[in-house]
């Protein structure tokens, strides 16, 4: 990753400007994944000094700003609280020293498909905040290819009483996913899978089945799932059988 | 650009190129304790403090590093001292690569968490790799070494 001008603007305003103003520009989370990258951008944009890393809560929802890293959301009391599975994904990614650096910001902006949170963050009820967009649902946000330039602000996740079940299947701790699974049994049932190695997706047909049986064939029709280095479509396939159904069991269990 | 940030406690003020990592910018001014295994914050040995918080240094921006603290095992030499007469005890200092940002993380860790078990140690340092032993004999000198430390502190 290369670039011209390192800016870090004192409010939001002038963060906005300053994106919308150069179309090759982009935002500073924690800069990890960025470095990968081979762009070569006009301007970056620091958003560290606007203060977007509080968490705090309201009577219907957690609120995490959106430059808090990882590792300040997993250890955060409410978040432990009120969104163990989150808690449980964060830990699984890679090791604390990354989670030190990486934002949760920059981890959904960057609508990554070997992403450990976005499934989990799908089964609850996620909402994001935009500087210019306003509150937009995860689900909305990725599924619109052409949502305009925006500096996320805070992620908001409603308060609910369920169960779940969160597995990722890694072949070594330090590696990205080859497949993630979240469930969630409240009132309703939800169910995500990631790194499929698609991006997290919700499986909205099967979550209407009723048995474990029918849930489960119906996810391995509705979820499309690809070969790639790290694991064959059969493979995935495979682990997608056997762990839809051991999480439907426990949440099942679990509820009662 | 110029950054100016405290260093073990010390300020400084750095030229770096804005396009910098802080791994370079260490090794740049001498600081070769902090070393480059991955490039790719998956191996640990470029861990430095941030506020005392640990961090890849091989992917911290060096521009953002403004205002801040870092230490690197220099900064905690009496702590590292203890540590090492404990790793060499258990015979797990080999070819000594991982050991700066092992010392370091395991400073973050006792800070971190009063009585750490097998599985939070693990949790913690599962970024830490070491390519020489197998980890047995670095967390009895790790539980050796908090012990000395707690006590030293009562």
């Amino acid at each position: 990753m290369n670039f011209k001008h390192y800016e870090k603007p004192a409010s939001l305003d002038e963060a906005y400007a300053l994106l919308v103003q150069e179309s090759n520009s982009a935002l500073l989370g924690g800069g990890a994944w960025l470095k990968f990258r081979n762009n070569k951008f006009d301007i970056l944009i620091d958003l560290s000094s606007l203060e977007l890393d509080k968490i705090k809560e309201d009577k219907e929802k957690i609120i995490i700003g959106a430059n808090c890293t990882l590792r300040q959301v997993e250890t955060n009391e409410l978040v432990i609280k009120k969104c163990p599975m989150l808690v449980q994904a964060l830990k699984t990614i890679m090791g604390m020293t990354i989670r030190n650096l990486a934002t949760i910001g920059g981890s959904i902006a960057g609508k990554f498909s070997f992403s450990d949170i976005l499934a989990p963050l799908l089964v609850m009820e996620t909402n994001l905040v935009f500087y210019k967009e306003g509150v937009v649902s995860l689900q909305e946000f990725l599924s619109n290819k052409k949502f305009p330039k925006d500096i996320l602000i805070s992620i908001e996740i409603k308060k609910e009483n369920y169960v779940s079940y969160y597995k990722t299947v890694k072949k070594t701790a330090l590696d990205f996913a080859v497949l993630n699974i979240a469930i969630l049994k409240g009132e309703d049932l939800r169910i995500a899978v990631g790194a499929r190695p698609g991006i997290a997706t919700r499986a909205f047909e099967s979550e209407k089945k009723e048995s474990i049986n029918d849930i489960t064939n119906s996810i391995l029709d509705e979820i499309s799932l690809s070969s790639n280095t790290r694991a064959s479509v059969e493979y995935r396939k495979e682990l997608l059988k056997v762990y839809i159904q051991r999480g439907l069991k426990e949440v099942f269990s679990n509820e009662n | 650009m110029k950054i100016n940030f405290k260093l073990n406690g010390r300020n400084e003020a750095w030229n770096i190129n804005s396009n910098e990592y802080f791994l370079d910018t260490l090794r740049n001014h001498n600081i070769l304790s902090v070393k480059r295994g991955c490039d790719t914050t998956s191996c640990g040995v470029c861990t430095v403090l941030l506020n005392g918080k640990p961090v890849p240094s091989c992917s911290l921006l060096s521009a953002t590093v403004e205002g801040k603290e870092i230490t690197t095992v220099e900064g905690i030499k009496a702590d590292a001292e203890v540590l090492a007469k404990h790793m060499g005890s258990q015979g797990s200092d080999q070819c000594g690569y991982c050991n700066p940002s092992l010392a370091l993380v395991v400073y973050a860790m006792r800070r971190e968490i009063k009585n750490p078990s097998s599985e939070d140690m693990k949790e913690f340092l599962v970024g830490n790799l070491c390519r020489c032993t197998g980890y047995i004999g670095q967390e009895k000198a790790i539980r050796m070494y908090m012990e000395e430390i707690n006590e030293s502190n009562k």
